[in-house]
């Protein structure tokens, strides 16, 4: 066969290589007839075994679990199901509360509403979907009893609910963070003030279209039943603080942080706000599992995949031909935004987060970039590929709230990518607003 | 109780995500309150993190809702998605029918290792694939299975015009 020949002759670019050539066809054809992410990741790199060494395949189950056995990777299960406890336990509904009598006047006060309490929301639970999902559910209908249009309330849903996922803890970040040996503390740090910057980018829009729109304000609301809300709504909104406060204050590890976050979301689930009953938490740990799931096994199968690529020198000789063409870093990010943008377009990004940052962050650095810049800027990226469609996780949940069809959402969608789209450029080029709390921290 | 053995999967995952919780949260406790550091959680969480995902792999497949692109599909035909879907339950089946024979082989090859910390064999934690992976070649092949009798039940003969 030619390919065999192939296979023996140096390669003079990574696509010359047979087995990378290989591996990536199948990957895509895998990916293009609806296989699974992960079965089509584990499939390539089955391919990519079988063509080194027809022996070698027992590398396979060695490689999915030392792709999962990692300490710091316990966040993620434990972020999840803090995430679901504390969207079933009525601790989402008060933050909304909460945000209502703050903003609810302005004139697209509902619009703020929902970019503060997914901001808020997202700061104890780890999973843009689930938080799409908390806050949308109370405040999808609000919004629809007031009659705000459905598609705009639907993007605006799905926009916000999709970037404060860059708000620590986030499961994107803790990826980032083992598979490129950045610190997560460090990460968390720096995802705070951009995802506070992209929702201030947020409100601003939904200004915009409050006055346009002439959308209602909330009913006002006594100095009684205000001081009942924070009364009621201040130990959910303690919950972030300690998470955070933890976690940047060194007091705990983001792995201790996301047990003492489910300890604390069951503890005033069940016993405080008394919103969730015990029967019921068989129900919200196997909703939990299924996200669980889901992103561990992609996770496994993606350092098996990158093992292929790493044994055949595509990282290496990838970060050659990036260095060689962005030898400044203003053309290094804007690279990279591109190809995580095209890729966020297609499929979730997860598994490009685990098998290109191994590469690129070293390749950044060697242009003089900080490494929790890079995990960062393309973090707020990937947050992008969550509400675009086709594939964007949280448009899907906002679709499924409003029961609008996707399409009917593309249209005011496009403004809230705009902005976005600049914001992210902003962070990509203004690494002070990324490393400004985690220097002020010392990571 | 008897949901217990009906649902033994499902208990399972709800048993390790509770012990998750407790390891790591009296790992914190020990070290704040008690002054004391665990010497085994990191490990024993590490290990109950292996199972839980590779269970809730599992549980994720018998809840279909494993991430896949089905624009690509879902602008076809419905005979062919059919036909698509079946394939791909195929695949599936085969994929991990060759995890489970070479995940055996692997904990074969590490009998003896003993983990440094709880001082249990290794053999242990890397099960867990053994078991995952099985779970997923029983779902999918009835999944298989049943896909393929509702293709002969519920779609009219082919007309071959």
């Amino acid at each position: 066969m030619a390919g065999i020949d192939g296979a023996q002759c140096q390669p003079a670019t990574p696509f010359g290589n047979i087995v990378a050539t290989a591996v990536v066809i199948i990957l895509f054809v895998a990916l293009l007839t609806s296989v699974p992410i992960a079965v089509a990741l584990g499939l390539a790199s089955l391919a990519g075994l079988w063509l080194i060494a027809p022996g070698s395949l027992v590398l396979l189950p060695q490689k999915i679990l030392s792709g999962i056995d990692a300490f710091t990777l316990l966040a993620i299960p434990l972020f999840i199901l803090a995430g679901t406890i504390m969207g079933r336990g009525g601790i989402a509904r008060r933050i909304v509360n909460l945000a209502l009598i703050f903003v609810g006047r302005v004139k697209g006060g509902l619009g703020f509403v929902v970019i503060l309490s997914t901001m808020f929301f997202s700061g104890v639970c780890g999973s843009a979907s689930a938080d799409t999902a908390a806050i949308g559910s109370t405040t999808m209908p609000e919004m629809l009893r007031r009659k705000y249009p459905k598609p705009f309330a639907t993007a605006l849903l799905a926009a916000s609910g999709a970037t404060a996922s860059i708000i620590p803890p986030s499961i994107d970040l803790i990826i980032i963070g083992v598979v490129s040996g950045i610190s997560i503390g460090g990460l968390f740090a720096a995802g705070l003030l951009p995802g506070v910057f992209n929702a201030i980018a947020l409100m601003a829009l939904c200004y915009f279209y409050g006055r346009r729109l002439d959308l209602p304000v909330a009913e006002s609301t006594s100095w009684k039943e205000k001081f009942q809300v924070v009364a009621d709504g201040g130990l959910a909104l303690l919950m972030p603080v300690i998470i955070l406060g933890g976690i940047l204050g060194g007091v705990f590890t983001p792995t201790e942080a996301s047990a003492i976050a489910v300890v604390y979301g069951l503890i005033v689930s069940l016993f405080i706000y008394r919103e969730l009953s015990i029967t019921e938490l068989p129900d919200v740990f196997l909703q939990a599992a299924r996200l669980t799931g889901m992103v561990m096994l992609i996770l496994g199968m993606a350092s098996a995949f990158s093992f292929v690529l790493a044994f055949e020198r595509i990282p290496h000789e990838l970060a050659a031909l990036i260095v060689n063409y962005a030898d400044r870093w203003v053309v290094f990010v804007i690279i990279v935004n591109i190809v995580f943008f095209l890729l966020g377009m297609i499929m979730d990004a997860l598994p490009a987060l685990i098998i290109l940052m191994p590469i690129l962050v070293p390749a950044g650095v060697a242009l003089g970039m900080d490494p929790i810049h890079i995990g960062i800027f393309v973090a707020a990226n990937v947050t992008i590929s969550l509400f675009t469609p086709p594939v964007g996780v949280c448009l899907f949940v906002a679709c499924g709230l409003s029961k609008l069809p996707i399409e009917a959402v593309f249209r005011p969608l496009l403004p809230f990518l705009a902005v976005l789209l600049l914001t992210l450029l902003t962070i990509s080029y203004v690494p002070e607003i990324t490393l400004f709390v985690p220097r002020l921290l010392g990571y | 109780m008897i949901k217990i053995l009906r649902y033994p999967l499902e208990t399972a995952i709800c048993c390790i995500l509770a012990a998750l919780t407790v390891v790591v949260f009296s790992q914190v406790v020990a070290r704040y309150v008690l002054q004391a550091p665990l010497s085994f959680s990191e490990e024993l969480a590490r290990f109950l993190l292996m199972w839980l995902s590779m269970l809730s792999a599992a549980y994720a497949f018998r809840m279909k809702s494993h991430f896949a692109l089905r624009i690509l599909v879902e602008k076809m035909p419905e005979s062919i998605q059919r036909k698509v879907s079946i394939a791909v339950h195929i695949t599936v089946t085969l994929f991990f029918l060759l995890i489970l024979y070479q995940g055996v082989k692997y904990v074969l090859g590490v009998s003896g290792h003993i983990a440094p910390a709880l001082q249990i064999p290794m053999e242990i934690p890397y099960s867990s694939i053994i078991v995952g992976s099985a779970l997923i070649v029983w779902d999918s092949s009835k999944a298989t299975w049943l896909e393929l009798m509702g293709l002969n039940a519920n779609l009219p003969p082919p007309s071959e015009t």
